[in-house]
């Protein structure tokens, strides 16, 4: 049996380098881009004899000792709580009112006004009403956190929902499917798309609200420790607390596209994120 | 009064027909404006038999579409009754299969998923569902892309796996709107004769929609040729031609000239008025 599908890939027309190549080729690309950043930091500084923009190996070095001690996996254990707690809320009520205004033309038309005043308020600017009503402790942060991923998966839910082929649903409800099949089998698949491009959108957003939350006031959290170092002038130290936070987010987007890849294996096209 | 004379009334014995399997009675359709409402269709009366292909023709605009959203409960009429088997339709009406213009597949199920998926929601156990896909499958020729997903097969594809899709749980009456409409004419006539013999071999009851004459008389048993807006039922013409029909040369069967000129010369005022305004054609 002829692939017709191999057929229509690019691969197959001798157009593109083969796969593997040009993978092989990108990468390379990127790891030589980081070395030379890397080597030109190093090399840069210590030229320019720069005070306080500290060097890559003694950003290393701090790491190193760092991580050889309890007291940095104490704020970073604070500062994860805040951002699994405040984006899993912000995840389940985003996905909940996004999809029953997604559905709902009426509660649609009726709450637009509220929710578009909503969305022009930057969230982040928010994070001093909080630590005034919640006080310095997690659960301000937690609200930060709440609020900037709540609003990136309610939207992208919502314009997920909006977009999706009613002439499908209708298709499915003819063909003998109840309510809850017609949702779970056409609506959310359909959208799943756009809702994971919100889940995966809202992560950074969450690491900010919650960073941003703790240098406004906290006593504990990566943020307090990157804020404390800035006031110590320990530059080393300061970089150390950035490429943690770094590798939180590296790590939250790796964990959720390995989700969606097992959930959309189908992906033709890329949806474009609804940003705040 | 024959109770009077003495005389007991004779006794008919009825030969029970089957009732129609979609029946239109005086529909009126009236979709809502601004200040007063557009009469979509003015009146509309016929009835499709059971096991026959019936074609629909007429102008764009004239409301063909609509019928088949009557015929399936997702536009209930303003006056007048759509009957369904003896059963009126006032819900959604799951007797009925509709295959749309475009192929609709859903574009996260492969082929043999597209196909299982009205089994799937009406109960049917999985192997079985399995073995009937993919039985509706190898009849059009699609084995071996059962794991393709719809964006990874030709539009003619994807027409097929959107007809067996619909065939493939035997809905009593299967509505077809212009399905074959954007397709090349090589594979529209491939895919005439495929939806005949899938018809010889279920014997299912179809209303189609068209705007094509030849199509419809290639395909149908009976043909209603549409007035321009509003709908009216301007002729119900039988297509004399026997079966099977040979697709490919359809115009070298017995009847089809006379057939096409009877259509036509209903036709031809329908299509008159866009082509040339006040102008004969």
């Amino acid at each position: 049996m002829v692939d017709l599908a191999a057929l229509d890939r690019p691969a197959a027309k001798g157009r593109a380098r083969p796969r593997s190549m040009r993978r092989y080729y990108v990468l390379m690309t990127q790891l030589s881009l980081l070395l030379t950043l890397i080597l030109g930091w190093q090399w840069g500084v210590s030229e320019a004899q720069l005070p306080y923009f500290s060097r890559p190996t003694l950003v290393a070095a701090k790491l190193m000792e760092l991580i050889s001690q309890p007291t940095i996996y104490r704020h970073i254990w604070v500062t994860l709580q805040e951002i699994l707690i405040g984006y899993f809320l912000g995840a389940v009520f985003g996905l909940v009112l996004g999809f029953v205004l997604g559905r709902s033309q009426f509660l649609s038309d009726a709450l637009q006004p509220f929710i578009i005043g909503l969305y022009s308020i930057p969230k982040i600017a928010l994070a001093p009403v909080f630590i005034v009503w919640l006080g310095l402790g997690m659960s301000s942060k937690v609200a930060v956190v709440f609020l900037a991923s709540f609003f990136l998966v309610f939207f992208n839910t919502y314009s997920g929902l909006r977009a999706v082929n009613e002439e499908l649903v209708r298709l499915a409800r003819l063909m003998g499917a109840s309510w809850p099949q017609t949702i779970s089998r056409v609506i959310l698949p359909a959208a799943a798309d756009q809702i994971f491009l919100g889940l995966k959108t809202a992560v950074p957003y969450a690491v900010i609200g919650a960073v941003i939350g703790e240098y406004i006031g906290s006593n504990e959290g990566l943020g307090f420790f990157i804020l404390y170092a800035s006031q110590t002038y320990d530059a080393p130290a300061l970089f150390a607390g950035i490429i943690l936070l770094v590798g939180i987010v590296f790590a939250a987007n790796l964990g959720l596209s390995h989700l969606e890849g097992k959930l959309i294996r189908w992906k033709t096209s890329s949806s474009q994120a609804v940003q705040i | 009064m024959t109770a009077i004379l003495g005389v007991s009334p004779p006794v008919y014995h009825e030969v029970k027909k089957p009732p129609p399997a979609i029946d239109f009675r005086d529909v009126k359709l009236t979709f809502a404006g601004q200040t007063d409402g557009t009469l979509v269709l003015g009146g509309i009366s016929f009835s499709v038999r059971p096991g026959e292909i019936m074609s629909v023709v007429g102008p764009s605009g004239c409301g063909k579409t609509t019928l088949l959203r009557l015929a399936s409960g997702l536009v209930p009429p303003s006056s007048g009754q759509v009957w369904c088997n003896g059963r009126r339709v006032d819900a959604l009406n799951t007797e009925v299969g509709f295959v749309t213009q475009d192929s609709n597949l859903f574009p996260w199920l492969t082929a043999l998923g597209n196909v299982e998926f009205p089994l799937a929601v009406r109960g049917v156990p999985d192997k079985e569902r399995r073995e009937r896909a993919m039985h509706w499958l190898e009849l059009v020729g699609l084995s071996g892309f059962e794991n393709h997903y719809p964006a990874q097969l030709s539009g003619g594809m994807q027409k097929r796996v959107s007809i067996i899709r619909t065939l493939v749980y035997e809905p009593s009456v299967v509505l077809l709107d212009e399905p074959f409409g954007a397709l090349d004419a090589q594979t529209r006539m491939h895919l005439h004769h495929e939806l005949l013999s899938l018809w010889q071999h279920q014997k299912s009851t179809m209303l189609f929609i068209t705007h094509d004459l030849v199509e419809a008389i290639t395909l149908s048993d009976t043909v209603v040729v549409m007035t321009r807006g509003p709908g009216l039922v301007k002729e119900i013409y039988d297509v004399p031609l026997a079966r099977p029909r040979n697709v490919f040369e359809i115009y070298l069967e017995p009847g089809f000239d006379k057939a096409y000129a009877s259509l036509w010369k209903h036709f031809k005022h329908e299509v008159q008025e866009v082509l040339l305004p006040g102008g004969a054609l």
